[in-house]
């Protein structure tokens, strides 16, 4: 058994049979409850990979070069330590996939960039396959020598801006979406950036929301191995239950041993469709942020993460997950989840050498990490966020103009 | 009477307890002779008309005595238990005091950052919008020009 700090907090581990660990965190959240969490890891020494199987069926692969996330049975994320990133869908499907390329600029130097194809998009909760493949263009940059794709936005016509400064001709109407709720919903807009601030956020909860639900016949929460894990982690808590309760120094140790949180908290958490509380002042930073992001993209000028860190504004921007991570929190080191939009600010600006930045949770889903928690993110995957934002906001754009011109969304 | 040791009642005058054995130096009233944690100064001033008998015996005089300087021993701590609280509460509300300002003044601070970062944010974007605008009336521009030179 590992304490954390406090009686409430601690990890139990365990050594199975045939070499693998299942551990089990118990931690106490500032309202006084307790949340348990727990993963088995395999370690592979022939391909030198380690996988961690999560009770409420994620599925995290670090290999050599390369790190998997997936939720169940569900899309699978790739990031590999050259900056190349993919997602494959559970039948093999690609979703997007990265390659290196290189063009010469104009003064006939030849520059390397990252080339991303997007196979599929998501709508309503599934995956829709694009007529044609979308190809996307990437600088390489390097953040304290890990390179990652940077997103130099591809400029439309300037016919396509102009829809976006003038409000609507007639209103258009727009259908609740289920997985937010704003605090002051709105059901139809006049100003085009205002329903563009709100549909950058509901849409990548809306992806996020797919990735947590079942794909196809695939059960995500059910899983078998994540099944079998929850049940091991019962068997483990009520082990150590018995021996807190005749052994009086391990008692002194720890307040209690919550034999039920686990598997009731994460059967709620996974797959629940309680919609996500957006409070006001974050809608109007992503309006606001949405904004800039549309004046950057017509000036063909990237959103990039040392400009935010300069701009001075830093502490008050907001970045949105674009891809499902695994993170830890700052203080106890204990892993939660960010899915695709959830949405982070910094915590505490980061200063020096180090690869991850301290960031407060300020939205999330149900199987994420808690609004206010403080998790640590790498930079590679802060700038990740702002490609994924400003390519969202391009596609955005365009879901906007049909929006208009069918006077509902 | 009571036992000054064990409080159990005994007889008036008596120079031993029947029941603990203890000598009866003071055959005071129990709530005299037992010290009753700090005294709070009223119980103290409570003392008073007891420490003053105005018809005690030569025999009752060492009591007498014992039952002053017990009087003494309880306004002294009385005093300086009630000084001594004071003082803490004094210290514990100042700190208090000081929390509340550091707290609110970390506020301001905090307020006075996020507005001057909504600014720059703010700045930002008419930055940005200032030059796509004139990018798209270059645009339109060139076009004008072409049709032109077109027809």
């Amino acid at each position: 058994m590992v304490p954390h700090g406090n009686r409430n907090s601690f990890d139990i581990r365990q050594k199975n049979a045939d070499g693998s660990q299942i551990v089990v965190s118990q931690q106490q959240l500032p309202d006084g409850t307790k949340r348990v969490t727990g993963f088995k890891q395999t370690d592979d020494t022939r391909d030198g990979t380690t996988t961690r199987v999560y009770a409420d069926g994620r599925l995290v692969t670090q290999g050599r070069d390369f790190e998997r996330r997936s939720v169940g049975s569900g899309t699978s994320f790739v990031t590999h330590r050259n900056g190349l990133r993919a997602a494959v869908l559970p039948d093999g499907r690609p979703v997007f996939q990265d390659r290196f390329t290189s063009f010469r600029d104009q003064d006939g130097r030849e520059r390397r960039m990252i080339e991303r194809t997007r196979y599929a998009r998501w709508w309503n909760g599934r995956p829709e396959y694009e007529p044609r493949p979308v190809v996307r263009r990437y600088d390489v940059v390097y953040i304290h020598g890990a390179p990652v794709a940077q997103y130099r936005p591809s400029r439309f016509v300037p016919d396509d801006y102009r829809g976006h400064y003038a409000r609507f001709a007639v209103p258009v109407v727009v259908a609740a979406a289920t997985w937010v709720a704003f605090a002051s919903p709105v059901t139809s807009y006049n100003d085009p950036l205002a329903l563009m601030g709100d549909m950058q956020i509901s849409s990548a909860f809306e992806e996020g929301y797919a990735y947590s639900t079942p794909y196809g016949a695939s059960p995500v929460y059910d899983a078998p191995e994540a099944a079998t894990l929850r049940s091991q982690m019962t068997t483990v808590r009520q082990h150590v239950k018995t021996s807190v309760q005749g052994n009086a120094a391990l008692k002194d140790q720890l307040a209690g041993v919550d034999v039920q949180a686990a598997s009731s908290r994460v059967q709620e958490a996974v797959g629940s469709a309680v919609p996500i509380q957006i409070p006001e002042e974050v809608r109007q930073q992503v309006r606001k942020q949405v904004r800039l992001s549309v004046a950057m993209h017509q000036n063909g000028r990237p959103l990039v993460l040392a400009d935010v860190l300069a701009s001075g504004y830093a502490r008050i921007y907001l970045f949105q997950t674009a891809q499902p991570l695994n993170v830890a929190q700052a203080s106890a080191g204990v892993e939660c989840f960010l899915n695709t939009g959830d949405l982070i600010g910094f915590s505490k600006l980061p200063a020096g050498e180090g690869a991850f930045a301290e960031m407060k949770v300020v939205a999330s889903g149900s199987s994420s990490c808690l609004p206010g928690e403080v998790v640590l993110v790498r930079l590679t995957d802060l700038q990740e966020m702002l490609n994924g934002f400003s390519e969202r906001v391009e596609e955005n754009m365009q879901r906007v103009s049909a929006c208009a011109a069918s006077g509902k969304c | 009477m009571f036992c000054t040791n064990c409080g159990k009642a005994i007889a008036p005058e008596s120079k031993f307890c029947p029941d603990c054995g203890a000598r009866q130096t003071a055959g005071l009233p129990l709530s005299q002779s037992m010290p009753v944690g700090p005294p709070a100064p009223a119980a103290a001033a409570m003392t008073v008309p007891a420490a003053a008998p105005s018809t005690s015996s030569p025999a009752g005089r060492p009591a007498l005595w014992a039952g002053a300087a017990a009087l003494v021993v309880a306004l002294v701590g009385g005093v300086g238990y009630w000084g001594w609280s004071r003082t803490d509460d004094q210290i514990v509300r100042q700190l208090a005091d000081e929390e509340q300002r550091r707290v609110a003044a970390e506020r301001v601070a905090e307020a006075a950052e996020i507005t001057a970062a909504q600014a720059l944010l703010d700045k930002h974007i008419a930055v940005e919008e200032a030059e796509a605008q004139a990018r798209a009336r270059t645009s339109v521009q060139d076009q004008n020009k072409r049709t032109t030179v077109n027809r």
